[in-house]
Parts: C-alpha cells; structure tokens; sequence
C-alpha cells in the first residue's frame, strides 16, 4: 500500500517528503483547498473562545432577535442576538465545539472500537466471531435513526450518551469492513509465515493485521465524520441530543423553528455553518481517499491538463 | 405483497408530483372553516373531555354537557338541562331540553343522560371526566320521567352543577365496553371523520335544537410549530391558528385571551436547602418577571401570585405579587447560609420542552437569574414522560432539591378543581405536609357561598406567604391568530372549546 | 435468482427479524411506564393501578414477554394506546406514504445524478465540472430539516406558492421530496461522475481513442454501465434507510409517514405501533435488499446470485 522506496529513508526525511507530497497534493485541488481553510477558521474561533476573548455571553433580553447585519453594533452582534439576547455570533462559535468536538470523539471511539471488533472477528472467527456478528447484523436491521431514539430515551439526553448511542450505531459498519480486510490479510503469505515462525496472536495482531487494515479504516472514518455530525444535528433537531443550556447547531437551528416567521437569521446561520463543515469535512475526506489510494493519484495531478 | 403496494404507491406518487407543477393551493371557500391547534385529539370519545385537545373538538361541537359554565364570570348555564334545583344535599334534580336528538338518529332523554353517567364512571374504561373531573366523587343518576332526571352524590357537593359543565352526554348507541372514535352527540357539528394523523373533519349537524353554525364545513388540523401554525393564516391554509407563539403574535390579526392556566415553578420543599423558608423566598425575589413580560411570555400575561387566575372562585386579590430584589435574595441566602443550610448545593430546574411556548428559553433566563443571585441552578429540560415522573409521587427519598416547571389550569372556575392535588398531604403532586392547609382545604372544599370563597382565599394567602413552596409565575394568555374575513373573538373559554357554531365569514 | 436461494435468506431474515422484535420489546419498555402519559394528572393512584392492570404491565417483564411472543406468531401486534385502534393497521396507513416519499424523492435524485453526473464526467476539469461538484458536495452536506425550514421560510411564508406542511394533494409533496432528494443526490452525483471519468480515462478507451477512434456514444454506454452498478448499490442503501421513514423530514412537515409515526410512538410509550412499525420496516428493507440484489444482475451479468 505505502510507498516502498521510502521506507529505507531515515525517518525524519521520509515524514518531510511526506508532508511537501501532501501539501503539493492539497494544492492540486482548490476544493479541498478551501475546506481546509474554513476548517481552519472554525477550529480558530473555537480556540478564541475557549481562552474567552469572544467577550461577553450574557442573557439579555433587551437584545432579544437583534436582527443581523447592523454593523453600528459591536462586531460580535453582526449576525444578529438570539432569542435570549446574546451574540449569534458567539453562541455559533460554542456551538461549534460541541458540534464538531462531539462527532470528533464519537468517530474516534467508533473507529478504535469498531476495528479492534472487526479485527477480533476475522482473526479468531469462532463463537465470539459470529456474536459479534450477529449483533452487528441486528443494530443494522434497526432504523438508524431509531437505534438512537432508544438509546436516548433509556439513558437519557446528555452528551456522554449522545455519543455513546452515535458510536453503537455507527460500529458495525468498522466491524464489517475491519472483519472483511482482516480476513484476507490473514490469508496472505506473510502473516502465514509469521504463524509458521511461532508468532503470538497478539503480535501478528499487532504488527501485521492492524497496520494493513488501518489504511482503509482511516477512510472510512474521515467520510464518517460528515455524517455523524449531520446525524448528531438531525437527533438534536429532534430534541433528543444536546439539551439547553448547551448548544449545539442542530439544536440551535430546532430552536431557531419558533422564530422562523419572525428571526429568520436564528435557524439560518446554524444551517450553513452545518453544511459548510460537513462539505468541508467530505471535500478533505474525498481528497484523504485519494491521497491514499495510489492508483487514483492522477487525480490530484493531471488536474491541468 | 408488500412489493406490491411499494410499486403502487410509487406510481401513485410519480402521477403525483407529475401533476404538483400544474396545481395552485387551495383557498377558503366561503362554507368551509379550517382550524389550526397543535395536537392531535387523544381521545373523541365524549367521556375523554377533561384534556383541552379532545375538548377543543369535542365540547359544544360535536357533544354537549347538562349546562355550560358563562364565559363572563364563570356562572352556570342552560345547555341540555333547562333548569336545576338541589333537593336535599346530596340530591340534585335537573329538568332536561325536550324534542332534542343525537346525531345518529337517537332521542335525547333522562335516560340517555343516566348512561352517559355511568360510563364516564366505569372503572373499567379509565374516562377522563371519571378520573380527574369527578375524581373521588360518585354520581347515581336516575330517570324520573324522560324530562327530569335525578342525580345523587355520596357525599355533598355543593358545586355539582359546574362539575355537570364538564360531563358532555353521548348517544346511548356509544358502546358501553370500549371507547369510541366516532361520537355521536347533540352539538351543532357531527363527525364526518376522524383521519389518523391528518384531520378531523365536521359538518353542520341539519337537526341542532339551537342557532345553526353560519359555517356548514370544518376540519380541524394539527401542526407542531406555533411559527408553521401562524403562517398558515396567512396563507390561507387555515383560517384560525392557536397558541401562536408571542414572536408570531404580533399583528393585528392576533387575539390574546387569558387561556385559564397559570405558569409556575414548583418547589420541592422537603429537600435540602429548599427546605429553609428564606431560600424559597430568595428563589422568588431573585426571578424577574417583569423582564419576561413582553419578551418571552406576551405581554398580556399577568404577573401572578397563586395557582388560579382572578376568574376562579375563591381568588384572593389581596396577596402581594413578588418583587424583583436581587440585593435581598442575596442577603437571604447569607443569612440561610449563616444558619448552616447548605445553599450551595446544586438546585435542579426540571423544565418541561414545549409545556407553553418559549418554554425553554424561559428556564435558560430564570436560570440565569438564579445564578446572578448567587443560586447553584442547573437546567434540565425533559419530554412529558420523565417529566411527569417528577411532577407525581412517589418520589425517590434522596432526590436532589429541584424546582419543576409547570403550569396549572382551571377551566371549572371553582378553586377546588387546583388546590387539593397540589397541597395537601395527600395530593399526588404536593411538595408539602401541612396540618392546617389540610383542614383549611378541605374545610373550604365542603362549604358554600361566601364562607367557601373566605377560606379558599385563607389558603391561597397561607400558600403564598407562609408555606412559599411555589414560584407563581405569570396567569398566561393563548394568542389565536384569526383569518382577516373570518368573524371570531376568543374568549376565556377559547383554551377548552372552539366555539365554532359563533364563528363566521364577514 | 433461484427459489431456494430466496428461501434460504428469507429464513436468516426471519431469524434476524424475530431477534429484533425480541431486542424492541424489551428496549421498548425500558423507556418507562405509559400510565402516567395516558391519565389525567389529577387521576388516583388507584385509576393508574387499574390501568396497570388492564394493560397487563403489572405482571413480570417474562410473563409480558411470553404472552407478547405469543401473540405475534399469529402476527397479532396489540392495539394501539394513543390511537385506540390495531397498532398494524395504523402502520399501514403510514407506510405506503413514506414509502412514495421516499421513491419519488430516490427516482429522481437517481435520474438528476446520472444526467449531471455524466455531463459532468464528460466535461471533466471543466468549468461546468466544477459547478456540478460543488452543487453535488453541497447537496450532500445539507442538514435535510434544515432545507425544510428554509422551504417553508421561502416557499410558503415569504412567496406563499406551496404549502407550510400537511398532507394532501400532489403540491403537499413538492417540498419534502425536495428535501429528501437533496442528499442522496449529491452522493450520487459524486459517484457517477466518479466512475464515469475512470472508465473514460481507463487504458483501452485511450487506446481507442490513440488508435483514431472518434469520442462516439459507444465509449459514453460504456462509461455509463460503469457508473450504473455503484449508483445501484448506493440507491439500493439509501432506499433501505428511507424505508425507516424520512424520520425528520416528516416530523418537519408534519407528513404522516412511518418515520414520524415512531417518533411520536416513542414519544407516546406506544409499545404496539413502535413494534408494528419496526417489523414493518424490517420486512420492507428485506425486499428492498433482494430488490437491489436482482437490478445487480440485470445490469452487470457477472454478478452471479448464488
């Protein structure tokens, strides 16, 4: 899968040319270009916010639907107050980071979970093999959306449960893959000889099995990312994520329904910036995916033709 | 099989949205009203009208009950009883409307009456009216002549005839073992159908013994959203849209009416450190109402200062409203602290999504309040199930102190139908045990005349200012929004029933 | 496909259905007591006792358990609370209109795809390319409930020409179909003119091409047929997902469909339509399955059902 006349490079070298093919690769499409940029901008605001220099978030119901676009205002009011008077602006940046911090650890632990399953499945087989299996296969009969709803009911709305009950959902989809890569390496010549020579399951496990199945699992969770965070906005929409006083866009823009006759800019804002980092999340996802596919090089370089 | 239908409803969309390009929305024809609310009825079944959304439909519609409660000043009037006397105090006769008959062909009579009243009773279909508006009451009912009916309690009840207001009377045909979606009754509307999920659809009932309707045709729809609600006026999707939010309500078109309900926080009492006195009047000191009056809440609510508004019986106007005092919230809770009660403990506010409009954003800026008067407030919005949990006993012993969002209503107009539930001992709901508001109570429950309304206000005093284990909040008002040609003004009653039989085209 | 290929996934899918019926009972009363929900605040503690009893939730989880396995055997799925009517028949009404909802929205979304999709391809690096992907991206990152807002805000507040929500003639349609082909749209385009510009750029069409031949509608069929079987597949996915119910789409426009009627089932502790509604949905995503397995063979012959 790697390049193999890298990998006698020294170390330091090899991670300098991998980072200049990145940015060369980056740079060969403006798409990816521009998700990044924006990424880059929310990961900023979050960061500003999170050493509060955003200034002041407090209740006032003076400001109460402050419209948008008055530029007399302070600069953290121009896109208009909430219902409850504070800065759109500001409640969008705190937002963000439950939004984006949320489908963030939930792709992690889906991710590290999923393949650590799938991995156990197609290397051991067996009962434990087929258990795993079999609820995979039932988690997936379910309605997503429904697997959710229970989830959310039994344990409650909160944050640690949102994401508990997004990364179940998501799972099964890493084991299926994990356990269907798994099972082919296993086949391969060299992880025969591995057995051969008196190597330990953990060990083949480890230097073996995982490195050749991370590849494509690393893909599959950068396209996952979008969709958790559309999933995890559709839930809180529907009341059932985030709970106020937290915020979350999802939420925001279900809080934003009550005024859309009369504060339009509550519901909408929430909106684009969902759809401009989740397409920012799927552009960089794409150009991961062909970055790492060799054989599809040719798209970030023959771009110019 | 299932193949089948999914390839036919495919075809049948297709055709469908073929046709969507050429087709324009419908307006309001003149004989034709549609009404907005936001829920689907529960229940259409005659005994179930105790909760507004069946009643809504229901009540003075499609049935009707032995009298009606006026909406001027809460007394009761002739509706299918002409007139009523008490015999003796646990005896109560009523002379009924003759040559009046059920939509479904059945007369009217003594007893048709008899067995509407014994069904709302029977255990064994769990009626509304059984369980919450006759509540621990017995009622026998007997035929003297078809015109004259009897009606016996087991214990006195001195306001019987405003408990009849809530007892709307079936055909005898209504089946006597299982409830029934498709009511008959004597209103000026029979049912046309009942379209799960969509609408209820009315028309015009030809042998109504009163006034015609000046509207032949109306359906009732439902939408969540009171922003979807209140555009669909303006679209001429419907014609009258309630409990519009205050953000929608803002035209001309829009009619607030005070909607019998009051809003406030329930404070549990029993628990550390709600359980000091000055703590709870700290609470009350630290909201500020008057900040929430025209922005959050419509500025046509009142501030309140009991559980009932000043429509009811036994309403005392003499209980001073909370002031807004930050500064002395503060030094209550030095002083509460000074004393040992742990004030830091964290306080939950159960709030309950979508109880009134802006329900949530009212709680974000009460807990906001609380915490600038030096409160440690945590806000927990919860759906009707889990809320309803903590709003009813049995209550887990190491509970954490909380404040609980409700909001009250009484439509019967007497104080007896809010206070025993919410503050007596035994009341499934109460927060409090207090030897003396439990004889007041119930004192007050069995008395009559100026003596009932003297100890009822006793009460409402001794809750307010003694017991203080509530956050009385605002008396609220619904915001209808009504079509510009379509002549109707909501009035008190307007939370419970639609009149639609006054409703008409300008 | 051969009959015994059918029975032999028909049985797994009974098996796997009849686990999934089993996790809902138990999940489903998990979620806590209806009695409360369906009795009047003031009612006694004796009326909710009764209530109890009378909908059998008084006794043991195991004997429920057996008396509900019972039950649906002979496919009997209770009656439901909130409607007071055969929890099966409720569903029913629902589903066909979820079921349109999404076919229409899936039909057309696969239509629009492969003609963007292709004038994509065939334009590849141009300008009328990078339009395409980026109306294809931002289909497919589009929150579908927020579209919905913004339809109603536009399309019915703002230019009063459709309706807010609601349920009715063909004009009801136009914006939640609109709003549920917005996604599947824009992953479909993506996908077409993904395998499109592969198959054209793939070294015996270049060959040809060296050789003299002309650009001629031959090489686009091809490309075409290439594209056609990863569309299918993701097609076939997401009709799966819709079979659930357009879930906030219709909750958004108060559209009775399967989707929202579990939501409010839920909502409402109505254990009967939540497990109606869930086998219904199970059996129709197993046809769906088969469905998307056969268009597979009739559109690439390699594909061997076996």
């Amino acid at each position: 899968m790697t390049d193999r006349s890298t990998e006698f490079l020294p170390a330091r070298e090899h991670r300098s040319r991998r980072i200049l093919w990145l940015a060369r690769a980056l740079a060969g499409d403006p798409m990816a270009v521009a998700a990044a940029i924006w990424l880059l901008i929310v990961v900023l605001a979050i960061l500003t916010d999170a050493m509060s220099l955003l200034g002041d978030n407090r209740i006032s119901l003076k400001a109460r639907n402050l419209p948008p676009f008055d530029f007399g205002q302070p600069w953290t009011l121009w896109l208009g107050a909430d219902a409850l008077g504070r800065p759109l602006l500001v409640r969008l940046v705190q937002a963000a980071s439950t939004t984006i911090g949320i489908a963030l650890v939930t792709v992690l632990t889906s991710l590290i979970g999923g393949t650590l399953l799938g991995v156990v499945a197609g290397y051991f087989g067996g009962i434990i093999g087929n258990v795993i299996m079999r609820i995979c296969d039932i988690i997936l009969g379910f309605p997503t959306l429904l697997v959710a709803l229970f989830g959310l009911y039994l344990f409650g709305p909160s944050v640690g449960n949102l994401v508990i009950v997004l990364a179940v959902t998501r799972m099964p989809a890493y084991i299926r893959v994990a356990r269907a890569e798994t099972l082919e390496v296993r086949e391969r010549l060299f992880v025969d000889a591995a057995r051969v020579f008196g190597g330990g399951s953990t060990w083949i496990l480890r230097t073996h099995i995982l490195p050749s199945v991370a590849p494509t699992m690393l893909t599959l969770a950068s396209v996952n990312l979008a969709m958790v965070m559309l999933f995890e906005s559709g839930l809180s929409y529907l009341g059932l994520g985030i709970q106020p006083p937290s915020v979350s866009w999802g939420l925001m823009v279900a809080q934003g329904q009550g005024y859309l006759s009369s504060a339009w800019w509550l519901g909408f804002f929430p909106g684009l910036a969902i759809m401009f980092t989740t397409m920012s999340f799927n552009l960089l996802a794409n150009w991961f995916r062909i970055v790492n596919d060799p054989s599809q090089h040719w798209r970030l370089l023959s771009r110019r033709r | 099989m299932k193949k089948i239908t999914a390839i036919h409803a495919l075809s049948m969309g297709l055709a469908m949205s073929l046709a969507a390009s050429v087709a324009i929305p419908a307006r309001a024809a003149p004989d034709k009203l549609t009404v907005v609310v936001t829920d689907e009825p529960k229940s259409l079944d005659p005994c179930d009208t105790d909760l507004s959304g069946n009643s809504r439909i229901l009540h003075n519609n499609i049935t009707e009950a032995l009298v009606n409660l006026s909406p001027k000043d809460g007394s009761v009037v002739p509706s299918l009883a002409t007139s009523w006397r008490q015999v003796d105090s646990l005896t109560w006769e009523f002379k009924l409307r003759e040559g009046v008959t059920f939509h479904d062909g059945k007369a009217f009579d003594a007893t048709a009456v008899v067995a509407a009243v014994k069904r709302a009773q029977d255990p064994a279909l769990a009626c509304e009216v059984g369980q919450a508006t006759l509540k621990g009451l017995k009622l026998n009912a007997e035929a003297v002549n078809p015109a004259t009916l009897l009606i016996k309690t087991d214990v006195a009840e001195p306001i019987l005839p405003n408990k009849m207001s809530a007892l709307d009377i079936g055909s005898p045909a209504t089946p006597g073992d299982a409830k029934t979606r498709t009511p008959a009754g004597t209103g000026p509307y029979k049912l046309v159908a009942w379209t799960p999920g969509q609408s209820v659809g009315l028309v015009a009932y030809e042998g109504y013994w009163g006034d015609k309707p000046a509207i032949p045709n109306a359906t009732i729809i439902w939408r969540a959203e009171s922003a979807v609600r209140a555009a669909m006026v303006d679209t001429g999707e419907a014609q009258i849209a309630y409990e519009i939010a205050p953000q929608d309500g803002t035209t001309g078109q829009d009619h607030a009416f005070p909607n019998a309900e009051t809003s406030l926080l329930r404070i549990d009492a029993q628990i550390a450190p709600l359980n000091d006195k000055r703590v709870r009047e700290a609470l009350n000191l630290a909201i500020d109402r008057d900040g929430l009056i025209g922005t959050i809440f419509h500025k046509d609510a009142q501030k309140a200062m009991q559980v009932v508004p000043p429509s009811v019986f036994g309403f005392n106007p003499d209980i001073p409203v909370w002031t807004y005092d930050p500064e002395k919230a503060k030094s209550l809770l030095a002083a509460a602290k000074a004393d040992g009660v742990p004030v830091d403990n964290e306080i939950v506010i159960y709030g309950r999504i979508g109880i009134y409009p802006n329900s949530s954003e009212s709680l974000e800026a009460i807990q906001a309040m609380l915490a600038d008067a030096g409160f440690n407030a945590r806000l927990e919005m919860l759906e009707t199930s889990p809320w309803l949990k903590r709003l009813l006993k049995p209550w887990n012993k190491d509970r954490q102190p909380s404040i609980l969002q409700t909001q009250i209503d009484n439509a019967e107009g007497d104080a007896v139908f809010t206070l025993p539930n919410r503050f007596t001992t035994d009341g499934n709901q109460s927060t409090i045990t207090d030897a003396g508001l439990d004889k007041l109570i119930a004192d007050a429950a069995k008395a009559t005349g100026d003596e009932r309304k003297k100890l009822f206000q006793q009460a409402f005093k001794y809750i307010a200012i003694d017991t203080v284990n509530i956050a009385p909040l605002f008396h609220m008002v619904t915001i209808a929004r009504v079509a510009k040609d379509v002549n109707y003004t909501p009035d008190v009653q307007a939370g419970n029933e639609i009149k639609l039989k006054s409703i008409s085209y300008r | 496909m051969s009959f015994t290929y059918f029975l032999k996934r028909a049985a797994f899918a009974a098996l796997a259905l009849a686990a999934l019926m089993t996790s809902a009972f138990f999940l489903v009363r998990l979620t806590g007591d209806p009695v409360n929900l369906y009795l009047p605040v003031d009612a006694s503690d004796a009326a909710r006792e009764a209530m109890r009893v009378r909908l059998g939730l008084d006794r043991s989880l195991l004997a429920q358990f057996f008396d509900w396995a019972w039950d649906m055997l002979s496919l009997d799925f209770g009656i439901s609370l909130w409607h007071n009517r055969p929890a099966m028949d409720v569903v029913l009404e629902a589903l066909p209109n979820t079921l349109a909802l999404g076919a229409i929205a899936l039909v057309l979304a696969f239509i629009a795809a492969i003609g963007m999709g292709s004038i994509a391809a065939v334009n590849s690096g141009g300008w009328i390319d990078r339009g395409v992907n980026v109306l294809s991206q931002a289909a497919a990152s589009v929150p579908d409930f927020w579209l919905g807002l913004m339809g109603v805000l536009l399309f019915a507040v703002t230019f009063r020409i459709l309706p807010t929500s609601g349920f009715g003639g063909p004009i009801y349609w136009v914006l939640p179909v609109a709003c549920l082909f917005a996604r599947p749209f824009g992953t479909l385009v993506q996908i077409v003119r993904g395998s499109m510009i592969e198959a054209l750029n793939a070294t015996f069409v270049r060959t040809a091409r060296a050789k003299g031949a002309r650009d001629g509608r031959v090489t686009f069929v091809h490309a075409l047929r290439n594209a056609l079987l990863p569309a299918v597949t993701v097609t076939g996915d997401l009709a799966a997902q819709f079979a659930g119910g357009g879930g906030v789409v219709e909750v958004v426009f108060g559209f009775p469909g399967i989707g929202k009627l579990l939501i409010d089932g839920i909502l409402k502790r109505d254990f009967a339509i939540v497990q109606a509604s869930i086998f219904a949905v199970a059996v129709v995503i197993f046809f769906i399955n088969i469905l998307v397995d056969m268009l597979y063979a009739s559109i690439d012959p390699r594909v061997r059902v076996e």
